[in-house]
């Protein structure tokens, strides 16, 4: 028997580093086309396990390469530096389809895209990084510039421009508060009643 | 008292009308003629069964049928009366009425103000400079006819309007004497001193005042209207929600009462007045927005400032709001806008 359509897609997200590149594509155009929450369930997942694989091989060629040993042993049909240049590919390409989704969207994943994004930040990926902190400036703003200060000495240009916009942003809300809040407490007890002048020939009958 | 047994049958007539004398309600022609049609202006066979009384003064039907015109919203028709009394020469104290209730009913008579009778002229032309809240000039023109004492407790009537508004107190306080020792029981008088003293922000003396009149009677609503301004600026929220729970005349009111609910914290009975006003017409959405914003729920209350902006989108406050909710939904409750 086989599996189910969602079943599937599950079951390639979870592989998706060792499914074939026709599958990955494919991949990636039904997610698109699922309902919306599901895709980015299937996106972020695929994306963790691709990247997450990713470095595991990344780290092993380092190594092998450092202690020299011969790797190919445990993939014996692909050659590593390949491997390599495609599970990148492929976690380039899953970012950019999680970046095709509205961001609003990822709000019920706010704690999945910040691990991701403090993950990718302190293994120094940032161009990778950005579209999760693009994502988290929008759902989680104090969480996003919590992060930018933290990685603040690796920062891209692009990620010094989200974090300059946000520092501009939390400026103008602490500026606004006070003021605000105090007119809205105002406004609530405040009850106008216009009284015009009176004329006695106004009121004849 | 003297000025009363001065006046002539005409004069008479013009302070009953008025309001000013009660010489005349206890008559049972020419009073009770009166007040039936002040009820019913409606019904138009009173043309053809006028009384004698009525009849035999070419003036006074005139303005009879000049005001059932009035009331039946017949303007131009109404407007011919008033150029019959101008053809026949007869500028005397009925023209003077005619002139008062149609420019009680916004009709635009500044024209009709400038008869060959200096004193009448001058009088007529104050009352159009206090419809249009000209105080001064009104207070000028009376100046100038002051040791004429024709029609003496009118011109006194015009010299109080212009000096409540002029603020010279000690001028209207006797004015005030003269005109009670009148008539001590004339409501609409009554109602002018409370709003002299509630300018004067005397605002307890205002109050007993108000409170002493049929306020909740037809005809009465600006002396409702008075008191709900002194209950609101003494901040007797309570007292005008009774009053005003009881009256409902308009969705004014109602808006009015939603508004004095939100302010005491009774908030379920101020959305459903909010609820039952039209929102073009009153700041509805502003004030359920406030709601809603004091209830923590800043998305709702968002929504509703934003439905305010597009109502009135010339409202920088609510522009104002609008950015700082939505900064703070940004930064406190992390939800995407």
């Amino acid at each position: 028997m086989g599996f189910s359509h969602k079943e599937n897609l599950k079951d390639e997200a979870d592989r998706i580093y060792e499914i074939s590149q026709l599958d990955f594509e494919k991949f990636i155009e039904t997610t698109l086309l699922l309902s919306r929450e599901k895709s980015v369930d299937l996106l972020l997942l695929a994306f963790s396990n691709c990247y997450n694989y990713f470095k595991e091989i990344y780290e092993d060629k380092i190594k092998g390469e450092e202690e020299e040993k011969d790797k190919e042993k445990y993939f014996s049909n692909l050659d590593i530096k390949n491997y390599t240049d495609l599970l990148s590919k492929r976690c380039k390409k899953l970012v950019d389809a999680i970046g095709q989704v509205e961001y609003n969207l990822y709000k019920n994943f706010a704690s999945d895209i910040k691990n991701i994004t403090s993950v990718l930040s302190s293994n120094n990926d940032l161009s990778l990084a950005e579209k999760f902190y693009e994502i988290l400036c929008q759902i989680q703003p104090d969480s996003c510039l919590k992060l930018l200060k933290k990685y603040n000495a690796v920062l891209t240009e692009q990620l010094i421009s989200i974090k300059e916009k946000l520092e501009a942003d939390q400026q103008q809300y602490e500026e606004f508060s006070f003021e605000i809040e105090h007119f809205i407490t105002n406004e609530i007890g405040k009850v106008n009643f216009k009284f015009s002048t009176l004329n006695y020939f106004d009121m004849l009958q | 008292m003297k000025n009363i047994l001065i006046l002539n049958e005409n004069e008479e007539l013009f302070y009953f009308i008025l309001n000013i004398t009660k010489s005349l309600k206890s008559n049972p022609k020419t009073g009770k003629y009166w007040e039936n049609l002040k009820k019913n202006p409606d019904i138009s066979d009173k043309l053809f069964n006028m009384p004698d009384f009525i009849t035999i003064n070419e003036s006074l039907l005139n303005f009879i049928q000049f005001y059932i015109c009035l009331r039946q919203k017949q303007f131009n028709k109404a407007i011919l009366y008033l150029e019959n009394q101008i053809n026949n020469n007869k500028i005397d104290e009925f023209y003077v009425l005619m002139f008062l209730y149609g420019v009680g009913a916004n009709l635009e008579l500044e024209a009709y103000a400038d008869v060959d009778d200096y004193y009448i002229s001058s009088l007529l032309k104050t009352v159009i400079n206090i419809k249009k809240s000209n105080f001064k000039e009104g207070y000028r023109l009376l100046g100038k006819v002051d040791t004429i004492n024709r029609l003496y407790y009118f011109k006194e009537l015009l010299y109080l309007h212009t000096s409540i508004e002029l603020e010279l107190y000690q001028e209207v306080e006797n004015i005030f004497n003269e005109l009670f020792l009148l008539n001590k029981d004339n409501n609409i008088l009554k109602l002018l001193l409370a709003y002299y003293k509630t300018r004067n922000h005397d605002y307890y003396t205002a109050q007993k005042i108000l409170e002493s009149l049929p306020y909740r009677e037809n005809g009465f609503d600006k002396a409702m209207d008075l008191l709900l301004f002194v209950l609101i600026e003494t901040k007797q929220f309570d007292k005008a929600i009774q009053i005003l729970k009881n009256s409902i005349r308009n969705e004014k009111d109602i808006f009015t009462l939603g508004k004095l609910y939100h302010a005491i914290g009774l908030l379920n009975d101020a959305m459903d007045c909010y609820n039952s006003v039209d929102e073009y017409n009153f700041e509805v959405n502003k004030q359920k927005g406030l709601l809603y914003f004091q209830l923590g729920e800043i998305s709702v209350a968002l929504e509703h400032f934003k439905k305010e902006s597009e109502i009135r989108f010339n409202d920088i406050e609510i522009q104002k709001m609008i950015k700082y909710l939505e900064l703070k939904q940004r930064w406190k409750s992390g939800i995407f806008t």
